[in-house]
């Protein structure tokens, strides 16, 4: 069964790690545990909530994605933001999760 | 090499305290994002990808061992082990965090190194040839230029925002391994007809989305004017150079725009304006100060040890094969100039791990006089190195993968991070490297192909120089797919030309199975002991074009 | 907007007259080069002290002699990022000999203090809500320099050389 949606990703300000916002205005390092919006009023609820991040500094440069889920594992539709989430390519032995 | 002084500490200690309040003011929230980004940026300091990513300046390819051992230390401390050596002779870790990035310049400052104006629009990292001070073909050594020209640019109070970055690079030697032409400034030492080693001195070179090859402003240029001319030009850039569009706005824009001949007109106006001003002086004591610690070293009284050594290289192959693709000629005798390959098979251009980075400190303390360069081509460069000590130091590099008898080859691949790391990039540029360095990894198969370079970017800004390579690669995105474009013909050297284009994009798959058509049909035409690029040159692309897309497929030429 | 000189709030006898038409001549004002050549017979005759305010592309040498008849020049940054009036201020210190106050006037940030008081800069507005904390955060910030500027700073090679001494 293929689905898909919205989260958002940023950069976390003090380390400047990729972080998806999860649910409670959390943000979380795993795309798999991130909140999905199904609609575009929920995207755009996800990113009204990440500006306020933004403005708390916690967060920068947060912007909505795409992900799809195809047999319950998420995935980034877009290859730039499936690199971001999964770490470089190149170096296997530093992917920052196995998603 | 230059040694900090305490008032070049103090000027360092000072940009390290301010860049640390600054980077407090935006923790707390004292300053946004966008008023901070201008502040990180001329620190070295970008947000790419996953993470923070910092640039440390080596000063025109210098390093000690101790300096090493610090970015060794640096790497496993404040980031995941291992460094990335870049094609400004700089090197960048992958994954800092912000709240440590102060640490970081404060470690750095320690063994006189920093990170001010790796980034941002002003004057960078000064760059030079690998050799410099060691090869044959040199007249001078540009390094006590470097030097004066680096104080010169740092935290210079009318240069901080000019309208784009700008980058110097400064050879003394006949063969070009710095890629002057391709520069915003470049500086060749050159004799006039009296003999007096001055500067030719080059302007508007470049690559990005707008490549141009750098034309001559000046023939020739007394050493005592160096800053008052640089000055002079740097002042015509900063007022006349576009600001309305970034990708419009370095020199090479406004040179072509105005035409070589009005802006050296404009610039000679402005210097015979400053050229006598005391503020510009070249200050003979400061020169000979500086150049001081340039002093060749005191090298041991050693024979040309060609016997022996060709004794060790008829007996062991992959140690001739070495010889003869990473070691070169000394000025002095019983002395070699070694490359160290950052491309060992598999692996990405450039980067080093900290182990490496410990054992490359220990082996130059041993074998090297404590000291090493990195080229702007992503490798490392034992400067002084007695002939006797080659095979041995053959082995102990084979030890930790930097032996791989590939300089100036195929496999030689200089590549940007791509889209694994670059928030710039359209596509991945290490993968296509590791890719073909697989695919050539027979060291007799790349002795035969011979000088061939090749230079992968991820994108239009061209930080893997694809413009300039014998075969460049230049990835491109279509339709969320990475593609890769094949130019032919470019070099950096003193023959510099931008490469052509050769016709459609191909897949990551495709690309070995191109270069190696390519190389079959290279090795088909070429008379005697021509290079790729001269076969190029002399028969031009039609060959190539049916090599790579079939005979007579006219390749669809696309619009850039 | 507050100004600072010499590490103090100092007022402004000028009064910003660049919307105001006519340019008022029985007191110091600061106008715009176009309102400078459209009225400079009649704020002359005003024998007020007079300010201009150069944008960055209107080099200061455009004033040629004119330069004699003002108190005041400000030079604007209309974004941080344009750097060309660092090159301007050098100009009127260095080369066109201009004395009175040298006002650096728009997008200028507390960071940018620095670099513009060694152009020439003494007077500065600075964008943000308490000026005189922007000056005492920076003012202490570098002792070395390499360069020389008009500013008559010592350089690090004079100040290895007093140590040499």
């Amino acid at each position: 069964m293929q689905s898909s949606g919205q989260m958002v990703v940023a950069s976390r300000l003090s380390d400047g790690r990729v972080v998806f916002l999860g649910t409670g205005a959390q943000w979380v390092e795993d795309l798999q545990l991130g909140a999905l919006a199904r609609h575009k009023d929920e995207g755009e609820a996800l990113l009204q909530s990440a500006r306020k991040a933004e403005a708390a500094n916690q967060v920068v440069e947060a912007y909505l994605i795409t992900v799809e889920t195809i047999a319950g594992k998420r995935r980034a539709t877009d290859w730039r933001e499936s690199i971001r989430a999964c770490g470089p390519t190149v170096r296997t032995d530093l992917l920052t999760h196995t998603s | 090499m230059y040694r900090y002084d305490e008032f070049d500490h103090t000027l360092v200690a000072e940009r390290v305290a301010v860049f640390r309040r600054q980077v407090e003011r935006r923790l707390t929230g004292d300053i946004t994002e966008d008023q901070f980004k201008p502040l990180r940026l001329p620190n070295g300091l970008y947000l790419q990808l996953h993470a923070y990513m910092l640039r440390i300046n080596v000063p025109y390819g210098c390093l000690s061992s101790r300096q090493l051992r610090k970015l060794a230390f640096i790497a496993r401390r404040f980031d995941r082990g291992f460094g990335h050596f870049t094609t400004r002779q700089n090197i960048q870790f992958n994954w800092i965090r912000l709240d440590e990035a102060p640490d970081i310049l404060a470690e750095l400052a320690d063994v006189e190194m920093n990170t001010m104006q790796s980034s941002g629009n002003c004057v960078r990292n000064i760059t030079a040839d690998q050799f410099a001070g060691r090869a044959r073909d040199e007249i001078e050594d540009p390094r006590p230029w470097c030097e004066l020209i680096r104080q010169w640019s740092i935290l210079h109070p009318e240069f901080g925002y000019l309208p784009r970055k700008f980058k110097i690079a400064v050879t003394g030697a006949a063969s070009d391994r710095a890629a002057v032409k391709f520069h915003d400034v470049g500086l060749y030492l050159r004799r006039n007809a009296e003999g007096v080693i001055g500067f030719e001195v080059i302007v508007g070179g470049g690559q990005g989305r707008t490549p141009y090859v750098g034309l001559t402003i000046r023939e020739w240029l007394a050493k005592e004017d160096l800053f008052s001319y640089l000055e002079a030009i740097l002042r015509i850039y900063n007022l006349g150079g576009r600001r309305d569009n970034p990708n419009k706005a370095r020199i090479k824009i406004q040179v072509n725009a105005l035409g070589i001949d009005e802006f050296r007109r404009l610039v000679e106006e402005e210097w015979a304006e400053i050229k006598a001003s005391p503020l510009l002086n070249v200050d003979p004591a400061e020169v000979a100060r500086i150049t001081a610690y340039f002093a060749p070293p005191a090298w041991e009284d050693l024979p040309e040890e060609t016997v022996a050594l060709d004794r060790l290289r008829k007996a062991q192959p992959a140690f001739d094969a070495w010889y003869r693709a990473n070691v070169v000629g000394h000025r002095t005798p019983g002395y070699a100039i070694v490359n160290l390959s950052l491309k060992s098979p598999g692996i990405a251009p450039g980067d080093l791990t900290a182990e490496q980075m410990d054992r490359v400190a220990d082996l130059a303390d041993r074998f090297s006089l404590g000291e090493l360069r990195v080229s702007h081509r992503q490798n490392l460069v034992f400067t002084d190195v007695r002939q006797k000590e080659l095979h041995e130091l053959w082995t102990e590099l084979a030890r930790i993968s930097l032996a791989t008898a590939n300089i100036g080859t195929l496999t030689d691949i200089v590549a940007c991070p791509g889209l694994d790391f670059c928030s710039l990039a359209n596509a991945r540029a290490i993968p296509v490297a590791q890719d073909i360095s697989r695919h050539f990894s027979d060291a007799a198969t790349l002795q035969d192909i011979g000088e061939l370079t090749i230079n992968i970017s991820g994108c239009m800004n061209a930080c893997g120089h694809h413009h300039v390579g014998h075969i460049g690669i230049l990835g491109v995105e279509k339709k969320g797919q990475e593609f890769y474009q094949l130019t032919l013909g470019g070099s950096s050297a003193e023959d510099a030309a931008l490469g052509e284009r050769l016709g459609r994009a191909i897949s990551a798959d495709e690309v070995p199975a191109a270069i190696e058509a390519l190389v079959a049909r290279y090795k088909s035409l070429r008379s005697g002991d021509e290079r790729f690029l001269d076969t190029w040159r002399r028969v031009g692309i039609e060959p190539f074009q049916d090599a790579v897309y079939g005979e007579g497929v006219t390749p669809r030429r696309e619009v850039a | 907007m507050a100004l600072i000189r010499n590490g103090k709030l100092v007022d402004d006898i000028h009064i910003d007259a660049r919307t105001l038409d006519p340019v008022p001549v029985d007191q110091p004002v600061i106008v715009s080069l176009l309102q400078w050549q459209a009225h400079r017979d009649t704020l002359l005759a005003g024998k007020q002290s007079l300010g201009i305010r150069l944008q960055s592309d209107q080099p200061p040498a455009l004033l040629g002699a004119d330069l004699r008849h003002f108190a005041v020049v400000a030079l604007e940054f209309p974004k941080f990022r344009d750097g060309r009036a660092y090159t301007h201020a050098r100009m009127l210190r260095e080369r066109l000999g201009f004395r009175g106050e040298l006002r650096a006037v728009g997008d200028v940030l507390q960071e940018q203090l620095n670099y513009m008081q060694r152009c020439g800069f003494d007077t500065f507005e600075i964008s943000t809500a308490d000026p005189l904390a922007a000056w005492q955060a920076i003012e202490n910030d570098h002792t070395v320099w390499y360069q020389a500027t008009g500013d008559g700073r010592p350089r690090a090679l004079e100040l290895r050389r007093q140590q040499a001494r």
